[in-house]
């Protein structure tokens, strides 16, 4: 969708705006914890929001998807089961969110709404209700950190929609793209806070946009070879057993990428009366792939790292979601214990194809 | 299904249990209000306060009930084998596609099962019978462990009574034992078929499928594209949504859990089971 | 618009991190009560990085095996019953006991799951108002020595040498940070008869039969060009094998050389709980209080937090049936509080207010981030039985406890090792992996309960790792049922082939302690540091099947 409007909205005015959207509805905002880092939290006074961050250690996705979630309950009434399905849906905005995590967004809506199989009757109804719910007012990156790759992955520093406002800092002002309808109404209730945007903060907008590519740091992920290489098939197994060796299976990056949204199911409570609930899994654990009695496909660490990248870089997966499974947020370069994570894969995977030896051996299919 | 009741199973009683090999069990379902399915098609079933298991279902879509055939072989399981008649269990689906047979009118049927890998098949192979005419030969090459471990060796004098050719073989005999010893792909010597007008359908292991479909396909000369097996994976939402399931860039809860041999051939986690 | 808010009060609203309750490493992460938590990202250990077990810890929020209410057994039954019907009848039956039989015959174990305080206040509960020296906590099991250090600095390293320490497993986060130190040059040596996960990343592996590994390290030390920093690690196995006094011939030669030891802790307060008193103290160490009770001449036990029955639980059992009184504080319904007389409920670390000391002797604070639903905490409880004794506590304050801590120096003796023998080529080796399988802690989350228990699925009857390429020659596959015969006995246990048991060494698991050693002439212990050990055995192996 080609953006909607172009606003302008003080700094000041964004503050008030904010204020009345927490009276009516759940306000999600960076916050300063106590050691200093910035994390998405429901905030009532907007003086707790920090402005000092580049990004979050973890995405605003619990918010779509909990980590913890109650899906039903059940209970034996008179001798009867009854089962009652639990979906909580607030009303939401997320303000502060960066282009990476909405592309994010974007791709795990793709496939919660069943859209990936052409399966809408197969929609999560949990997630589709809070994400109606949603609203995303989205803040470029003017300064990516040195773990930032999203030039590379198509989801950043600026996007083109996905968010329902996106602000850029002008300065004083915020410039302010309107990218859905969601968004155009909210302009439209808070009108008296905005204004039109002028020529030549449009076009500051557009300089901002090229300044900050040329401020990337020393993580390029190169998808595009990356994912050439996954979809042929040939890579050695040597490069996913030295990947395998180092793995240390923290399931880290698995929880913190704004790509990922594998959960496993729980059963809480007694035959008489309990809940069952889902929970964040890692496609990295051993047990992800085991069967019941024992039979493991994944059993080696190896295997569930080539398993890993195939959902996030193989043409077959862009085919059925859209994208690939990276926006190049940089989280796993932070959280990964053994430094094996997505930059240092695909520097692996394209060393394998540079190197003699590894291409003697390569499994050619 | 509605969209709304995603997850939300339906609770029925259990009519009946009928005990078939050690460790395995046949639970006797009524079908809920509308509820149709197609052979091959499975369901999420829950035992609250354990959890929920995907079964797949070993009756054809005539018979008037569900039959789940159940292996006790792990948490969930184990705990629904403590069950009795009358006790209510959740079930969520049809889930999955189903086997493609009405394109196989008139041709010959070859099945090929190993160990429980009969009860998905089975809901075919009735649902056949119940159309005898409709196709031509069909034959049952069937293959257990051990002689005790051969299921539903009751139905077998049924089968043959209705047209089905069947040939059994188990890994070790025992005393009584006088039919063919070894694995079931060493069944595929002793029938004549004519391959081009003939369909096989495959359940069993995984490195069993694996034998199976290369066999059929390049030694006995089945077209690949007829080569059709059911898998099993670890699944928990059954509808394409915990990520559990896959094999390459195939959901097997959606895209299956019946895929042709071409299919699946060259996915990424298939070419060693386990 | 309060656009300027009061900086004091924003202050005071920032959420508090709390700290890990698994392993020595003390991660520290932000946990919030809807199930959701985020490994702090400028803490000088988390660094934004947690191990599968900081991940799960979310899951104790919500674990069906929490204990909510405090247990009374009644008729052989364990029933709900008020706050003060508990601890009034644990005073009472305290107090009897006490009485009748003299301090001595109550041992107190505390916890490397309760805070410095939790245990400073049990340490005084014992020693002043039961008047016992049996104090001491099964979580000391494996513990050596304390040594400061400093996880950052080791990223710092040049050169790291790992003493038959499996990081990758017992302390991932320490793994985390020797990988960080390879990426930056590095030099990994890895000196141990297994071939753990870090074995396959060394620049050198040594990999000696067991009871030459000492001397191997030794040799491999002197010859060694020290550059830059070098650290060696070492860890429970040391203790265990019965190698705490042998090993400082090779810590006093790494010294020279320059060479800094650091010893791992296995467990989250060990240092802490160890450095306020919990730990033998001329009495009875925390097995002797078991094979006390065992033979009736201890009468009561009072536990806070510890699970001794996921170590050894046909000896607690035995015990359990000659006790006249058990007391179990425990926020988790563990084996010990299904066999107890009264059982309180007791608070996670991210419930109560308190302190606890990692593995590098890092104090760091715990805060109440999600407040506790308990009427009391184990504090109120102690200072309220004190009370019901006829004694009075002060309650722990820092000054308190900063005055009667301290470091807890035992005097090391030689363990003589069992002598090789021709007859029998193989060492039996205990393998203190899969250390967090089958217990309460593991078993209180989903995820890693999950994940901890497949080796026990898989398993059920136990196993026996033998190398792969012995199994090949002595044509064994997985599940072979074999016959390990020992100059002290004999056992039978499945096989499980891999790479991780060097050749000709057998190893089997840390929660098949008590099955291997029943069959094995019984336990050995280190009498200078009062535990268990399990030396290295010469073995053979015998087909079943």
């Amino acid at each position: 969708m080609p953006i909607l409007a172009y606003k302008k909205i003080s700094k000041e005015n964004l503050l008030k705006m904010l204020e009345e959207i927490a009276k009516e509805e759940e306000l999600i905002a960076p916050v300063e914890m106590y050691g200093g880092e910035a994390l998405f939290q429901p905030v009532k006074d907007v003086s707790d929001i920090t402005f000092n961050y580049v990004n979050t250690l973890f995405p605003p996705k619990q918010f779509l998807l909990p980590r913890f979630e109650k899906i039903l309950t059940y209970k034996k009434e008179d001798g009867e089961l009854k089962v009652e399905e639990v979906i909580e849906a607030p009303k939401r905005t997320i303000f502060g969110i960066r282009s990476c995590d909405v592309e994010g967004i974007r791709y795990s809506e793709y496939f919660y709404s069943g859209k990936m199989f052409g399966r809408e009757d197969l929609a999560d109804p949990h997630f589709m209700a809070r994400r109606n719910n949603l609203t995303l007012i989205s803040v470029s990156c003017q300064n990516p950190a040195p773990t930032c790759f999203c030039v590379c992955c198509d989801a950043g520093p600026f996007l083109e929609d996905g968010f329902d406002l996106q602000l850029t800092d002008l300065g004083e002002n915020w410039l302010c793209e309107v990218g859905s309808e969601k968004g155009m109404a909210l302009v439209e209730k808070f009108s008296s806070l905005f204004e039109d945007a002028k020529e030549e903060e449009i076009k500051r907008r557009k300089e901002l946009e090229d300044e900050v590519l040329g401020k990337f740091g020393p993580y390029p992920a190169f998808s595009g070879a990356t994912l050439r290489r996954v979809t042929e098939g040939n890579i050695p197994r040597q490069v996913w057993e030295s990947l395998g060796e180092r793995c240390i299976v923290c399931g880290g990056w698995q929880f913190l990428c704004p790509c990922c949204f594998c959960y496993t199911v729980v059963d809480i409570g007694d035959e008489n009366e309990g809940y069952r609930a889902r929970i964040w899994d890692s496609c990295h654990y051993e047990g992800y792939s085991r069967l019941a009695g024992g039979p493991n496909p994944r059993k080696s660490r190896d295997r569930r790292r080539e398993r890993c990248i195939f959902h996030k870089f193989s043409w077959q997966y862009v085919e059925r979601m859209g994208r690939h499974g990276c926006v190049g947020c940089g989280r796993c370069v932070i959280t990964c214990m053994g430094y094996v994570h997505m930059p240092q894969t695909v520097w692996e995977i394209r060393s394998a194809f540079r190197e003699e030896s590894y291409k003697k051996e390569a499994k050619v299919k | 299904m509605k969209q709304e009741a995603l997850f939300l199973p339906t609770i029925v009683p259990i009519k009946e249990i009928r005990q078939e090999i050690p460790l395995v069990a046949t639970f006797r379902l009524p079908k809920p209000e509308g509820f149709t399915h197609k052979p091959g098609q499975f369901l999420e079933v829950s035992l609250f306060g354990k959890g929920e298991v995907p079964i797949s279902i070993s009756s054809p879509p005539s018979y008037e009930d569900i039959l789940l055939t159940i292996r006790n072989t792990g948490y969930v399981t184990s705990a629904i084998h403590t069950l009795k008649k009358e006790d209510k269990i959740g079930i969520r689906g049809p889930l999955g596609n189903s086997f493609p047979y009405e394109e196989y009118k008139g041709y010959d049927i070859l099945f090929v099962g190993g160990g429980i890998g009969l009860a998905p098949l089975r809901s075919l192979l009735w649902e056949m019978l119940y159309h005898r005419g409709d196709f031509g030969r069909i034959i049952l090459l069937y293959g257990a462990r051990t002689p005790s471990d051969l299921l539903y060796p009751w139905q077998y004098e049924e089968f043959e009574r209705k047209g089905v050719e069947v040939l059994l073989t188990v890994d070790r005999g025992d005393e009584k034992w006088t039919g063919n010893v070894g694995v079931v792909t060493t069944l595929f010597d002793k029938i004549k078929i004519e391959p081009e007008r003939t369909v096989a359908y495959v359940c069993g292991p995984g490195i069993m499928i694996k034998f199976a479909l290369r066999d059929l396909a390049e030694k006995v000369g089945i077209p690949a594209n007829n080569c059709i097996a059911t898998l099993e994976r670890h699944m928990k939402c059954g509808v394409g949504k915990c990520g559990h399931c896959v094999i390459g860039e195939k959901y097997v809860c959606i895209d299956g859990p019946v895929f042709r041999y071409p299919e699946i051939r060259m996915l990424e986690g298939y070419d060693d089971p386990w | 618009m309060k656009a300027q808010a009061d900086i004091s009060n924003v202050e005071k609203r920032k959420k508090q991190p709390t700290i890990c309750t698994f392993c020595g490493c003390g991660c520290a992460f932000y946990l919030f009560p809807e199930g959701f938590l985020v490994p702090a990202q400028n803490h000088p250990i988390s660094r934004g990085k947690l191990c599968l077990r900081g991940w799960s810890y979310a899951d104790l929020l919500f674990t069906p095996n929490r204990l909510k209410t405090p247990l009374v057994r009644r008729n052989a039954k364990l029933e709900e019953t008020s706050w003060d019907g508990a601890i009034g009848i644990a005073g009472e039956k305290l107090k009897e006991i006490r009485d009748k039989y003299g301090g001595d015959a109550i041992g107190v174990l505390g916890s490397a799951r309760s805070s410095v305080e939790e245990n400073f206040t049990l340490y005084q509960f014992a020693s002043k108002v039961l008047g016992t020296k049996n104090i001491d906590s099964f979580y000391r099991l494996g513990f050596l020595r304390s040594e400061n250090f400093s996880f950052p600095d080791l990223e710092k390293a040049d050169q790291i040498i790992l003493l038959s320490c499996d990081i990758a497993e017992r302390h991932p986060q320490a793994a985390s940070f020797v990988i960080g130190a390879l990426s930056q040059g590095a030099f990994l040596y890895v000196i141990d008869s297994r071939l753990p996960q870090m074995g396959r990343l060394a620049s050198i592996h040594i990999q000696p039969p067991p009871m030459e590994l000492l001397k191997e390290a030794e040799n491999f030390i002197d010859n060694l060009e020290v550059r830059g920093n070098a650290y060696l690690l070492y860890s429970s196995e040391i203790t265990l094998y019965g190698w705490a006094y042998e090993v400082q011939n090779v810590l006093n030669k790494a010294v020279a050389k320059g060479i800094k030891p650091i010893f791992l802790c296995d467990y989250a307060n060990q240092r802490g709980m160890i450095e306020v008193g919990i730990h033998p103290q001329e009495r009875l160490s925390f097995y002797e209080m078991l094979e006390e009770a065992k033979k009736g001449n201890l009468k009561a036990l009072v536990i806070m937090a510890d699970n001794p029955p996921e170590r050894f639980p046909q000896l607690f059992r035995e015990a359990r049936e000659k006790l006249e009184f058990l007391l179990v504080i425990d926020p988790l319904r563990t084996d010990a509080v299904e066999l107890a007389d009264v059982a309180i409920p007791g608070t996670f670390f991210f419930e109560k207010e308190g302190t606890t000391v990692n593995a590098e002797g890092r104090r760091q604070a715990l805060h109440p981030t999600v407040p506790s639903t308990l009427e009391k905490n184990e504090i109120d409880v102690l200072l309220i039985l004190s009370e019901k004794l006829g004694s009075h506590l002060p309650f722990p304050s820092a000054e308190l406890v900063e005055m009667e801590r301290k470091e807890w120096k035992p005097e090391l003796e030689p363990v003589s090792p069992n002598p090789p023998n021709p007859d029998y080529p193989f060492t039996l080796l205990l393998d203190p992996s899969y250390i967090w399988s089958g217990t309460a802690m593991a078993n209180a989350t989903f995820i890693f309960k999950r994940e901890s228990s497949i080796i026990l699925s898989d398993f059920p009857d136990g196993f026996l790792n033998i190398n792969s390429e012995d199994a090949k020659e002595m044509k064994l596959r997985d599940r072979t049922i074999v016959k390990v015969e020992t100059p002290r006995g004999s056992i039978s246990l499945p096989v499980m082939t891999s790479l991780r048991a060097g050749r000709g060494v057998l190893l089997f698991p840390l929660y098949l302690w008590e099955k291997v050693v029943n069959e094995l002439g019984g336990a050995e212990i280190d009498q200078s540091l009062g535990m268990p050990i399990f030396k290295p055995l010469p073995a053979r192996i015998v087909k079943e099947e």
